[in-house]
């Protein structure tokens, strides 16, 4: 038992010798700007993430009406039968829709902590 | 303590943060140097861990102590950091570096503890994250369980493993400088 205490104690006192402190004397600024610099970033990010939040709901919408509306009519524009036009609008609406939610998600992502 | 200068930072008071930092930057630094046996990397991932505290402040139950939760975030930066660091060394076959190399104060000081730093240099970076914890920091089985994400038992087994490889460190550098 008092072995155990004895190596107990010889390897406090070892850690203590071993122990490392920040030498940095800076460190404490560091870090306090880029948190500074963070909270910016992030009021930024959040007025982007609405400006793209917001065109992305409504181009949904636009498009999604403007290919029933081509969709439904049955004239032909510019000699292409309406029906082609609004599938070529809805692969269109498509492409833009996943690049606009990639974007959101990334933009998410980053303002997100991991821990 | 802490939860008053939580509350404070939460409010919008950014330089109550400053607590933390003066408070809790030499220990995490010590946890992370333990794991990472780098001064450069460890300075860079108590940045990063305290980068992390402030962003996930909100998200801080309270269920455990601040400085629980601060060096579970250290560790678990500090090990991701090793993965990338050793697959690094692998590609570049970077050399470990003398972690306590200019520690002590004076040349005999140094003479001295030599041997001691050379036994610390050669235990596994959990081994000396867990002696850390528990002698140093003073952290029961169950708190270092919490702290680092292993089981009890395996807790138990790098802490056992961890004093015998330190006595026998101790032994090797004994006989190696007679």
């Amino acid at each position: 038992m008092e072995n155990q205490k004895f190596q107990d104690d010889m390897i406090v006192d070892i850690l203590k010798k071993t122990a490392r402190k920040l030498h940095s004397n800076s460190f404490d600024d560091k870090v306090m700007s880029k948190i500074n610099y963070d909270l910016k970033l992030k009021s930024q990010v959040s007025k982007q993430l609405k400006r793209s939040l917001f065109f992305f709901v409504a181009g949904t919408i636009l498009g999604i009406g403007a290919t029933v509306f081509f969709m439904m009519s049955s004239s032909a524009i510019l000699g292409i039968n309406t029906r082609d036009f609004g599938l070529i609008l809805l692969f269109i609406i498509c492409v833009v829709g996943i690049m606009s939610f990639d974007n959101i998600r990334r933009l998410i992502n980053t303002y997100t902590p991991q821990i | 303590m802490d939860n008053l200068y939580i509350d404070k930072v939460l409010r919008g008071d950014t330089e109550a943060f400053r607590y933390f930092l003066k408070t809790y930057k030499d220990m995490g630094y010590n946890v992370a140097i333990s794991i990472l046996n780098d001064e450069y990397f460890a300075e860079e991932v108590v940045q990063d861990a305290f980068m992390k505290v402030f962003k996930g402040l909100k998200s801080f139950k309270r269920k455990s102590k601040f400085k629980t939760w601060f060096y579970r975030i250290v560790v678990n930066e500090s090990f991701q950091r090793l993965k990338k660091i050793n697959k690094e060394r692998e590609l570049f076959d970077r050399t470990d570096t003398d972690l306590y190399a200019g520690l002590a104060n004076n040349e005999e000081e140094e003479q001295g503890n030599k041997f001691i730093y050379h036994a610390m240099n050669k235990l596994l970076p959990n081994e000396r994250l867990a002696l850390n914890l528990f002698y140093l920091e003073e952290y029961k089985v169950s708190e270092i369980v919490e702290i680092t994400g292993w089981s009890k038992t395996n807790t138990k087994v790098i802490l056992h493993r961890a004093r015998k490889n330190l006595h026998s460190g101790l032994e090797q550098s004994k006989i190696n400088k007679s």
